[in-house]
């Protein structure tokens, strides 16, 4: 079993197992998912992220831009090959 | 203990933290240092060795912080290749109804039953383009900001 880690910038994005980007051991994995489960509850439209330097988590606003509803169509597309 | 940085008198003599080599990257039976410090056995075979960009992964993830259905799939998988997912959460706390699932073929996923008791796929509309048929299966919450947890993410493509 390989754990990794995957970054968005300086915070980390996510962990994961046998895929991902950065491999990291047990300890750091676990770690992490530690510091997950005692995530401090932000406020609406904010959310705790995790800094990789020194896995503090820190308070950013939300994208308030919503992600689009695909419909039956967007999503032929997305068979088919087209973007996402 | 894999070492992956040495530093003498203040002086690198030695680091690995920034190497990107995986096992996956590496061709068979080749050995490297990997950026944790471990040694590593490549299992990549040049040629595909039977992989293609249809074929199914699942890969347990922890998200560390509320994100997006789109930032997800960046993270992982060949967008450009992509023809299916499905991402559920396999924490019976997580409560949050976030996914959504395209299926391939008549039988792309099997139904499942998430560990919040939610089961999927729940809807789809069936095309047929090509000689082919396309179930679209539709069933998710907000894919906007799918909040932190453990979740299974399957897919049917190319991974990054």
């Amino acid at each position: 079993m390989i754990y990794y880690k995957n970054l968005d910038g300086d915070y980390i994005f996510a962990v994961s197992i046998d895929h991902g980007k950065i491999p990291i051991d047990e300890t750091e994995h676990n770690a992490i998912v530690s510091a997950v489960a005692s995530a401090p509850t932000a406020p609406s439209g904010y959310t705790y992220k995790l800094r990789a330097a020194d896995l503090q988590w820190e308070l950013v606003e939300l994208s308030s831009e919503p992600e689009p509803e695909l419909d039956t169509e967007e999503a032929l597309n997305i068979l088919l090959g087209g973007a996402i | 203990m894999a070492i992956s940085k040495v530093i003498l008198n203040d002086q690198t003599l030695m680091d690995v933290t920034s190497d990107t080599v995986t096992a996956a990257t590496l061709q068979s039976g080749e050995t490297a240092t990997a950026s944790s410090g471990e040694k590593i056995t490549g299992s990549l075979i040049p040629g595909g060795g039977g992989s293609s960009d249809y074929d199914y992964h699942a890969i347990d993830i922890t998200l560390v912080s509320t994100t997006t259905m789109a930032a997800i799939l960046g993270q992982y998988v060949d967008t450009s290749k992509l023809v299916a997912y499905r991402i559920y959460p396999t924490e019976a706390d997580n409560t949050s109804l976030n996914t959504f699932c395209i299926g391939y073929g008549s039988s792309a996923f099997p139904a499942v039953t998430a560990a919040n008791g939610v089961s999927y796929p729940q809807t789809y509309t069936q095309y047929y383009v090509n000689d082919q048929t396309y179930n679209v299966f539709r069933g998710r919450g907000n894919v906007n900001n799918k909040p932190a947890g453990k979740y299974k993410l399957e897919v049917y493509g190319k991974l990054l």
